[in-house]
């Protein structure tokens, strides 16, 4: 009998049609908008800081695709994300060369080392950057003020750039200069893609919105920062910032929603991650409270990295399992 | 705890509001499969090149474990032949060629049918052959006794304990929204209530369910049954059906009970919940009024040139009721059920069963591909499982084959509805991995 023979397969036969690529597009659409103020605040060498990041992970990665077979794996973006986000963290000072170097770092050690997307242990882009700040450690701190601070402080003469909290640190009063609705709107010293806590959090909200990262990283990040902040200024408001002033400086946002949402170094389990992030939001409050100058939210969120697979055995009981209690 | 700010499940576009159903012509044979549901293949009672009326039995079922098995319309035993079913099992079916001179069977509507006892009710949906849908189906009568009667290892403690249907659930909406079977059905009702309040009135006495619940989808509009529900003071719960599962049996049994029923291996109505369709509950009151017996099946026919819903003879091949809904194009794949949780089907030369609800035929062009990459831990897939579990953590387990650590990760909760595979980024085949792993977990315990 002559008759038509279809296709057999595993249900189900429909799909939304996401990818991977399209995902870390939605990643790096983001993120640029709080890139183009950091550029527009910083000029054109951190424009030129980004591009090296960008151009240091895709090259690398690219380079070793061929060398090892692999093929060209960077046309899913990721590897653009990663030089992208490692550029960020970087001071507007930094020279070009430190982000290429970083990124390139970052996808030797951080990523390719575990194989294919999705089993990198640690961010690639907080390792790249942490291997470069711990190398030189001046270059990591060259702050710049931005173009819209005064033009006093912008003059040849005046004193360097000091990140915000290290500011404060020296003198508990220079909280008082800066409202917080000025450092919110992306008036501060910091990092190239941190200094804008209103833009990172459109780009995170719209990431949650389209579904690209989960809700329970940042808020337990923001949360796990605001309490310990919160409880080190009650108890000691002398020598603490406000908890809001921790929030809005530095990469506490854009640590948040884009570095602790990073997809295979963190929880899949919802619990797990919101618990992790919480971790790591306190435990970046107290290295802000060490001698450390540079990466404490990289640090708290790389070293809360190490302990994923615990958190993944946090998980809720599925549906209709009786739940014993002994 | 459950914190999914979203919500469960994946949110589905619906393709159009639904359509009362359309006659398909009869067709000139059917082929009865033997085995329709799960459970034993029904015995024929009838000598090929006899003549049957419609509605006569033609192959009878075995008591607890198969449903009878009728002639849709006067015809001629012509013989019997083997279908090849979805999942690669062979079954023996009858094939009747139609003879419109052996007449149908006259129907005697019985003057009081709720008066009748509970054993004769019983007895009479499991004369009409009535399977309740959900996958592959089970013989109604079988589920109804399953529910009242006492169960060895119950019993076994020394008293007669019964576990009986606390809460009857009637379906108005589709569990994939894609389909729209039993909201087109709601629609035929129409303004007449008569046969569905009967039918929920000869189930409550089978089953001495305590409460009654109508589940509607949001938009469905159906003033005759909100005033029905109103009335009787049965409950009437909408819920947002395009959210896929959500409008599934286990879904259903937590919304009105307020409890979880176990979802391995078990069915839903042990939990005290039974979720039945809206159709079967009209099945029921034909055959507790004159013992019409299921010859007819509503089915969906979702094509990529639009969606029908259509009322055909059950045994008319599928590609008759492909082309009674008028569905045409280069069809790529045939999937028995809503594209969502169905299962393919290698050629529309099948016959139609009792347990179908649709028929999807997916265009070549729109096929997708497994790319099957490796799991990039996204979490998408742990966002909308209906079932709380890990998914992408299961199906590496699965994939690797530490199906220990699969099930002990709670494989076996997984209802292999598919929101996982759905939104997946690195295109897993998710369903694929977690049967996998069932079956070498089964496997592996019955050699033990």
């Amino acid at each position: 009998m002559d008759q038509k023979r279809y296709v057999v397969s595993v249900s189900p036969h429909l799909r939304q049609g996401r990818t991977i690529r399209s995902m870390v597009f939605l990643f790096i659409a983001a993120l640029l908008p709080a890139a183009a103020w950091g550029v527009y605040q910083f000029g054109v060498p951190a424009l030129v800081v980004l591009l090296a990041g960008v151009v240091g992970a895709v090259g690398t990665e690219a380079l070793m695709g061929r060398i090892t077979g692999q093929g060209l794996t960077v046309k899913n973006g990721h590897a653009a994300l990663v030089g992208l986000v490692l550029a960020m963290m970087l001071p507007p000072g930094a020279p070009w060369w430190l982000a290429l170097l970083g990124a390139a770092m970052g996808i030797l050690v951080g990523k390719l080392p575990f194989g294919p997307l999705g089993g990198a242990p640690l961010n690639p882009a907080v390792v790249g950057v942490l291997i470069v700040a711990i190398s030189w450690p001046d270059h990591v701190n060259a702050f710049r003020q931005p173009l819209s601070a005064p033009e006093a402080l912008r003059s040849g003469d005046a004193a360097p750039a000091e990140h915000p909290l290290d500011a404060v640190r020296t003198d508990p009063s220079d909280v008082g200069e800066s409202d917080a609705k000025t450092v919110f709107l992306g008036h501060q010293v910091g990092p190239i893609g941190g200094i804008s806590p209103l833009l990172l959090l459109l780009g995170g909200l719209f990431l949650i919105w389209r579904r690209v990262i989960r809700w329970q990283a940042p808020a337990g990040f923001l949360l796990g920062v605001f309490a310990v902040a919160g409880i080190a200024a009650s108890v000691a408001p002398m020598t603490s910032p406000p908890a809001w002033f921790h929030l809005a400086t530095g990469l506490v946002v854009f640590g948040a929603f884009f570095l602790c949402t990073d997809w295979s170094s963190t929880p899949v389990s919802p619990w797990g991650l919101f618990l992790f992030a919480f971790c790591a939001g306190a435990l970046a409050v107290v290295l802000r409270m060490t001698d450390l100058h540079f990466g404490r939210v990289p640090w708290a969120i790389v070293i809360m990295s190490l302990a994923t697979p615990l958190f993944d055995r946090i998980v809720q009981a599925p549906f209709g399992k009786v739940v014993r209690h002994a | 705890m459950d914190i999914s700010l979203f919500g469960r499940g994946i949110e589905v576009f619906q393709p159009g509001r639904p359509e009362p159903p359309l006659d398909a012509s009869p067709p000139d044979r059917v082929t009865l499969v033997l085995r329709q549901c799960v459970g034993l293949p029904c015995t024929p009672v009838v000598e090929v090149g006899a003549m049957v009326q419609g509605g006569q039995v033609v192959a009878e079922g075995v008591p607890g474990a198969s449903a009878h098995l009728h002639a849709p319309f006067g015809a001629e035993v012509k013989g019997f032949e083997e279908v090849l079913l979805s999942g690669g099992a062979r079954a023996r079916a009858m094939v009747l060629e139609a003879a419109p001179a052996a007449g149908m069977m006259r129907f005697e509507a019985h003057e009081r049918p709720l008066r009748r006892s509970r054993e004769e009710l019983v007895g009479a949906i499991a004369r009409a052959g009535i399977v309740h849908g959900g996958g592959e189906g089970k013989a109604l009568a079988d589920i109804l006794d399953e529910t009242a009667v006492s169960r060895g290892f119950i019993a076994a403690t020394g008293e007669n304990i019964v576990r009986p249907l606390e809460h009857l659930v009637i379906r108005f909406c589709d569990v994939d929204p894609h389909l729209a079977t039993l909201a087109s059905a709601t629609l035929e009702i129409g303004e007449d209530m008569r046969e569905l309040e009967l039918g929920i009135g000869a189930l409550l006495r089978i089953t001495g369910a305590g409460a009654v619940h109508f589940v509607m989808d949001r938009g469905q509009e159906a003033s005759a049954i909100e005033k029905l529900a109103s009335e009787a003071d049965w409950q009437l719960h909408r819920v947002a059906s395009s959210r896929y599962p959500l409008a599934a049996d286990p879904f259903l049994a937590r919304l009105v009970s307020g409890r979880e029923p176990p979802v391995a291996f078990r069915q839903v109505h042990e939990s005290g919940t039974l979720v039945l369709a809206v159709t079967t509950v009209l099945e029921v009151a034909r055959a507790v009024a004159a013992d019409r017996p299921v010859t007819h099946r509503l089915v969906t026919v979702l094509a990529p040139s639009g969606r029908r819903v259509i009322r055909a003879p059950i045994g008319t091949s599928l590609a008759e009721v492909v082309e009674a809904a008028g569905a045409g194009g280069d069809i790529g794949k045939v999937v028995l059920g809503g594209p969502l949780d169905g299962v393919s089907h290698h050629t529309l030369d099948r016959p139609l069963t009792k347990p179908m609800i649709g028929l999807s035929l997916i265009a070549s062009a729109g096929m997708d591909h497994w790319a099957n990459e490796p799991c990039i831990g996204c979490g998408l897939c742990v966002m909308v499982c209906p079932t709380r579990l890990l998914p992408g953590m299961l199906s590496r387990y699965c994939e690797f084959g530490q199906f220990d650590k699969a099930e002990a990760a709670h494989l076996f909760a997984c209802i292999e509805c598919g929101c996982c595979a759905y939104v997946c980024p690195a295109g897993r085949s998710m369903v694929q991995f977690m049967i996998h792993g069932k079956t070498e977990i089964l496997t592996a315990r019955r050699a033990s």
